[in-house]
């Protein structure tokens, strides 16, 4: 593997130095561009209280392409498939060199806060939110609460 | 408590000598000594059995008689000299040494004193000779008896006789809080112990004043004390603790203490001023040591042969003490002269750290100066030689000079001693069995500055102050009178032959280089004299008037004038030794050489011909710009060598009292040149707001000082000077709606900026920046283009900041205008991104941050950086890599911050850094090239309103045939003069510009156009022609925009409203409505008021300072 851009150590310190709240992102020792990441689930959103477990990587060619990123803890989400992949179009067509590790993770952290069914990657997910969106919130509660780490919820 | 018994010696205080040569006034006279002793008046008597009270009825009548006919009738001196000299040992009897002494000695000595005052010896013939025989190494001031107290308890310890030494100790050291310790605390702190000879401690002086003095002239080198124990209780010797012992002790000056220049003093010569804040250690040092002197002085009865009357009355008021002083005026009463500040130049860069002067105090200042200024009489430039026709103050002026130039004849006796310095003879020396001293023996006197605590051996010879301040106000014609004066006396009238044969005899020495090296590497070198140059230092702007002013008003072949300016330097230190160059009767240089040749100069002495030469006369031209005495060019100026000195300035006192001691130490107006002095009695006063410094600086100005201002009248009432009248007229404009949009948008972005600062409290720290907001406001106001355009016109921006931007289009031709084009045209549909572009395009003005700018995409500091249309920034190859990736996945390019696009390589400009500074000065200068940038369509250069009302007066003048009339265009903006000279060529009109990028040469060929016929403009920048210039061929002004201070405005106006000027002047001051600049108008009339009204304080200062900011952005 080539030489670590300049790039990846700056975004990598400035992540460690000043994390954004919620988010949590680690280097690998052995690979410094592959990240373990925990985002806690966004208040007010069903997903409050948990701890979901990401990996990160930065392909060769970043900053050019995306980052490859996907949940490893289940949730129900209309936008993350059963295997954690995310539908996100900064991640796809609409990735620009200017993102950056922080805005990517800030922004799935957004998607826990307002799931877009219109766009779905699970169908099913998406089509329990449109049909009975009560329910499929309270079924995103019990997977949280069943898959993702919890915390301790504040007294 | 210790008894200052006071004189124990006298003059001539050889016994031998006594009866002889004592010509006292005193009762007992030597000429009726005789008829004293037993039966002469009951005065007599009284004391000879006064004497025996204390003495002992043991002394010999013949012993009493020779003792009172000595001290002059007074009882202590008898008495000390009785125990002090044991009298001529053949008169006393056998025993007597040693008298019982009643325990009443104390009262007796204190209370008896027959002889008020003490009387003098008239004073021998003075010589003054330094002589080099200074082989001695202390010498005898006096003798104090001094009081101890023992701190043994101990039989046949001492006797006495036994000499006893003395020894301060600090024995309690407190642990100092802060540095200021109070006198109190000092003699509280030290011990003076005495103990005998072999070493063995025996008591103590119980007296602090005397503690003080003689611990600080112990540790300062200066004294040596020796003791001899007179009495003690006991005759055996034996003591107790407490027991009283009577010390004489003798002091000894060191001649260590004269030749050891005291470290905090300001030599008079000394061109490196120590500044140091009023408690600092050394200076805390100086005062005890000054005071410890004084003290001794005191005790020892010895006084100043000769001192100033100045210096006895401040000794008389006990005003030598500084700390005396300050409690004094901390007391006082404030009466309306407030030492506070004329809230003046608000937006001033510079911040004053001392209070300001108010105007209202100037003239206060001046008044004096003022007043006896009308009655003086005329005088006449030799007519033949000088060409002009002065006028009668000017006469007047040229009357004075010379007066100031002749030196009074009572000062100029070569004797006259320095005014801070007093004379003192060395006492004769009471145990040395010397013969007399001789008259003319060296080292006789020696001289004390009570200010400072120096001490020197040598005579204090006053520096002549031979000059003035020439302070007319602006534009009556400083110049043409300090010329006038250079034609009354262009030589010295010693002769000068004396000088040159001195100089020639060294100059035959073969090898006359190497000797200049060897004799001025010594401390002495010498300066050579350039006997009847006046060398005139003024701004480089002022450079080539002042020499066709010497052309203009001497007659063909009467005065040379010179230049010493770049490379015009057409003589240097060895050919003027040699005498092969001939030196010009006037030689102008700028401070700026100045300044440089003194750096010069310190780094390798005796180098610059400035520095080393011996003028006949030196003219400081706009003498403010020296104001700040530890600046580089002040310092500069003190160095310059001449007798005679003179300083030209319109405003000697630009803002504070201190501007005004620059210029006296330049003239070495003594004692005021002494910056101590000054402090003292004026500055220190002053700031303690006491009304009598009024006083004193008028008296201290009032000799130095010539002034009248324009409005004066002559004795008949005349004015003095009549000018064509001028009218000042403002002219309020309206912004078109395009010109409205864009002030509003840049003053809300600033308005969010300030009132942020304001909730964060932080206003005042963040100063420059809410300035440089304020300057785009007032930008806006002359044309929208200047807030966001970076033209490569204003050619001083990108030179300070070694940036410049430049725009490539598809032919690679430099295009920044396309960049500003493209942003007027999308302004307003893109609203939410236009504050970022303003942002960014203001970054590009101020040439701000791109240095250590970010790539987006690498991270690096930019490298090869480009500009996208977006105004988002990144590395040419970066973006390039970029667009690449898109291409290939079918995509256009676009902006990776903001998405704008598409965007192709094309659109790209780069930043280029511009190191080389290399910028088209020629240009620039007539900024009409068709390559400058700022070039416009017809379409897309559209007036502002300033421009168009501009130009509407113009096309006035022009069609009612009255270009005849020349105008200048101010403007503080060099881009606005731009725009305006763009604007002037497409109308064809003719102009010139002046502004500060100019180099001087330039500038005079800009000024001699400007009086041709056929140039009817000239555009010239506010701040490079607000001074000393003469635009007086124009006889309309247009002032494009306010500056915050109107004085500034007042004075570019005075550049065509001055002598010379024949027609009536019509100034028009455009300012545009409801903007900034009306809000400028009115904290201008603000200021006006309030700088005649009292002075503010400094917290009231900032107070305003933030009240205008707000009235600004309300």
């Amino acid at each position: 593997m080539s030489m670590l851009p300049k790039r990846i150590i700056k975004e990598t310190e400035r992540l460690i130095a000043d994390a954004a709240p919620g988010i949590n992102a680690r280097p690998h020792e052995e690979n410094l561009r592959y990240f373990d990441v925990d985002i806690t689930g966004p208040e007010q959103s069903p997903f409050e209280g948990g701890i979901f477990k990401l990996e990160l990587f930065l392909p060769e060619e970043y900053p050019m392409t995306p980052p490859k990123v996907r949940f490893l803890t289940r949730i129900y989400h209309p936008n993350i498939d059963k295997l954690g992949r995310i539908c996100l179009d900064i991640l796809k067509d609409k990735w620009s060199p200017a993102l950056q590790i922080r805005t990517v993770l800030l922004s799935i952290q957004a998607l826990l806060s307002a799931p877009n069914p219109d766009d779905p990657l699970a169908n099913d997910v998406a089509q329990h939110w449109k049909d009975n969106e009560p329910e499929a919130i309270a079924k995103a509660r019990e997977w949280t609460l069943n898959y993702a780490e919890r915390i301790t919820p504040p007294q | 408590m210790s008894y200052p018994l006071g004189n124990y010696f006298y003059n001539n205080g050889e016994p031998s000598t006594l009866g002889q040569s004592s010509s006292s006034q005193s009762l007992f006279d030597a000429s009726t000594a005789d008829k004293i002793d037993y039966s002469h008046p009951s005065l007599g008597k009284t004391l000879i059995n006064d004497f025996r009270d204390l003495v002992g009825t043991g002394v010999s009548p013949s012993v009493l008689e020779n003792l009172l006919k000595t001290s002059s009738g007074n009882l202590e001196l008898a008495v000390n000299n009785y125990f002090d000299n044991k009298m001529d040992k053949e008169n006393l009897v056998n025993g007597e040494a040693e008298p019982p002494r009643p325990a009443s000695l104390r009262r007796n000595l204190n209370s008896i004193n027959y002889s008020p005052d003490y009387v003098e010896q008239p004073s021998s013939k003075r010589t003054r000779k330094h002589s080099n025989a200074r082989d001695w190494k202390r010498k005898h001031l006096g003798s104090i008896l001094v009081n101890g107290q023992s701190t043994v308890r101990s039989e046949r310890l001492i006797k006495s006789g036994d000499k006893v030494t003395f020894q301060s100790q600090v024995f309690f050291q407190k642990p100092s809080r802060g540095r200021k310790r109070s006198r109190q605390s000092c003699w509280q702190n030290t011990m003076l112990r005495f103990n005998s000879v072999n070493g063995t401690q025996l008591g103590i002086i119980d007296d602090m004043q005397l503690t003080y003095m003689v611990a600080n002239l112990m540790d300062a080198g200066v004294c040596e004390f020796e003791g001899e124990v007179v009495y003690i209780g006991d005759a055996d010797g034996n003591i107790e603790i407490n027991d009283e012992i009577l010390i004489d002790m003798k002091i000894y000056i060191l001649y260590a203490a004269f030749s050891r220049e005291p470290t905090f003093s300001l030599s008079r010569e000394n061109t490196k001023f120590i500044i140091t804040g009023p408690n600092s250690v050394a200076e805390h040092k100086a005062t005890d040591r000054k005071n410890a002197i004084m003290y001794m002085f005191e005790q020892c009865k010895i006084k100043a042969k000769q001192s100033s009357v100045l210096t006895q009355e401040h000794k008389q008021a006990g005003t030598l003490d500084a700390e005396r002083i300050q409690e004094h005026f901390q007391n006082e009463e404030w009466t309306g002269f407030r030492s506070a500040s004329i809230h003046q130049s608000l937006y001033n860069e510079e911040e004053e750290t001392s209070s300001n002067i108010s105007d209202q105090q100037l003239n206060a200042l001046y008044e004096k100066a003022q007043r006896l200024d009308l009655n003086i009489p005329e005088a006449e430039p030799p007519a033949h030689t000088f060409l002009f026709k002065l006028r009668r103050y000017q006469k007047q002026a040229l009357h004075w000079m010379l007066s100031k130039e002749t030196l009074d004849p009572n000062q100029t006796k070569p004797t006259s001693l320095h005014p801070l310095w007093e004379e003192y003879e060395f006492p004769g020396q009471a145990d040395d069995t010397e013969e007399t001293i001789a008259d003319d023996q060296p080292n006789k006197f020696f001289y004390f500055n009570p200010y400072t605590g120096e001490l020197s051996l040598d005579f204090q010879k006053v520096d002549h102050c031979r000059g003035g301040i020439l302070a007319d106000e602006m534009g009556l014609g400083k110049t043409i009178e300090i010329l006038s004066l250079i034609h009354a006396v262009k030589y010295p009238t010693i002769d000068p032959n004396q000088c040159d044969i001195v100089d020639l005899t060294e100059d035959s020495k073969p090898s006359s280089s190497k000797s200049v090296h060897r004799s001025t590497s010594s401390s002495t070198y010498e300066r050579f004299p350039a006997i009847a140059t006046t060398l005139i230092v003024c701004p480089m702007s002022l450079l080539s008037q002042w020499r066709d002013e010497v052309k203009n008003v001497s007659a063909s072949q009467t005065l040379s004038v010179e230049l010493y300016y770049g490379k015009q330097r057409n003589w240097d230190l060895k050919s003027i030794r040699s005498r092969k160059a001939i030196l010009p009767d006037v030689l102008v240089t700028t401070y700026g050489v100045l300044m440089s040749e003194f750096t010069d100069e310190e780094r390798k002495p005796a180098t610059s011909p400035l520095f080393n030469v011996e003028f006949f006369r030196i003219v400081l031209d706009e003498a403010h710009t020296i104001k700040s005495k530890i600046t580089k060019t002040a310092k500069a100026c003190y160095a310059l060598r001449a007798e005679r000195r003179w300083a030209l300035t319109g405003t000697p006192i630009q803002n504070r009292l201190e501007d005004i001691y620059s210029l006296v130490h330049f003239l070495r107006h003594e004692p005021w040149s002494n910056f101590q002095f000054w402090k003292k009695y004026i500055q220190t006063p002053f700031d303690k707001k006491d009304i009598r410094a009024l006083g004193v600086v008028q008296g201290v100005l009032e000799p130095l000082v010539l002034r009248r201002t324009k409005n004066m009248r002559d004795s008949n009432g005349q004015p003095i000077i009549d000018l064509p009248c001028k009218d000042v007229e403002i002219e309020f404009l309206e912004f078109s709606p395009e010109e409205q949009d864009i002030y509003d948008s840049i003053y809300t972005h600033s308005k969010t900026k300030f009132n942020y600062y304001c909730q964060a409290g932080s206003v005042l720290s963040h100063y420059a920046h809410i300035f440089q907001l304020l300057v785009r406001l007032r930008q806006v106001c002359d044309h929208p283009i200047l807030a966001i355009s970076k033209s490569k016109n204003t050619v001083d921006d990108f030179v300070e900041d070694g940036v410049n931007f430049s725009a490539f289009d598809a032919e690679g031709n430099l295009n920044i205008d396309r960049l500003i084009e493209r942003f007027m045209t999308n302004y307003g549909e893109q609203d939410h991104s236009t504050n970022y572009q303003l942002e960014m395009l203001e970054k590009l003005k101020y040439g701000d941050d791109f240095s250590n700018k970010e790539c987006p995409i690498c991270y690096e500091n930019l490298v090869n950086g480009v500009l996208l249309p977006c105004m988002h920034s990144a590395c040419r190859q970066c973006i390039m890599n970029y667009f690449q990736s898109q291409v290939t996945s079918g995509k256009s390019g676009q902006c990776p911050v903001c998405r704008r696009g598409p965007i192709t390589e094309n659109d790209l400009l780069d930043i280029v850094r511009k190191n080389d500074n290399v910028c088209d000065n020629k240009n620039i200068a007539s900024s009409s090239s068709p390559g400058a940038a700022m070039e416009f369509d017809d379409a897309s250069l559209k007036l502002s309103a300033k421009l168009g009302a501009l130009l509407r007066h113009l096309n006035q003048l022009r069609q009612g045939n009255k270009m005849t009339e020349k105008c200048v265009v101010f403007s503080q903006f060099t881009s606005m003069l731009d725009l305006v000279g763009d604007v002037l060529s497409k109308e064809n009109f003719t102009f010139v510009r002046l502004d500060g990028t100019q180099q001087q040469s330039e500038r005079e060929f800009v000024l001699k156009e400007f009086k041709k016929t056929g140039i009817d403009i000239m555009l010239i920048s506010l701040r490079a022609g607000g001074v000393g210039l003469n635009l007086t061929a124009a006889s309309r002004a247009y002032l494009m925009d306010p500056w915050w201070n109107s004085s500034i405005e007042d004075q570019a106006i005075d550049r065509v409203h001055r002598i010379g000027q024949k027609t009536e002047v019509r100034v028009i001051r455009f300012i545009i409505k409801n903007s900034i600049e009306e809000k400028m108008l009115s904290i201008q009339k603000r200021k006006n008021a309030i700088a005649c009204g009292l002075g503010m304080s400094k917290d009231e200062m900032k107070a305003q300072r933030l009240e205008d900011l707000r009235e600004l952005f309300s």
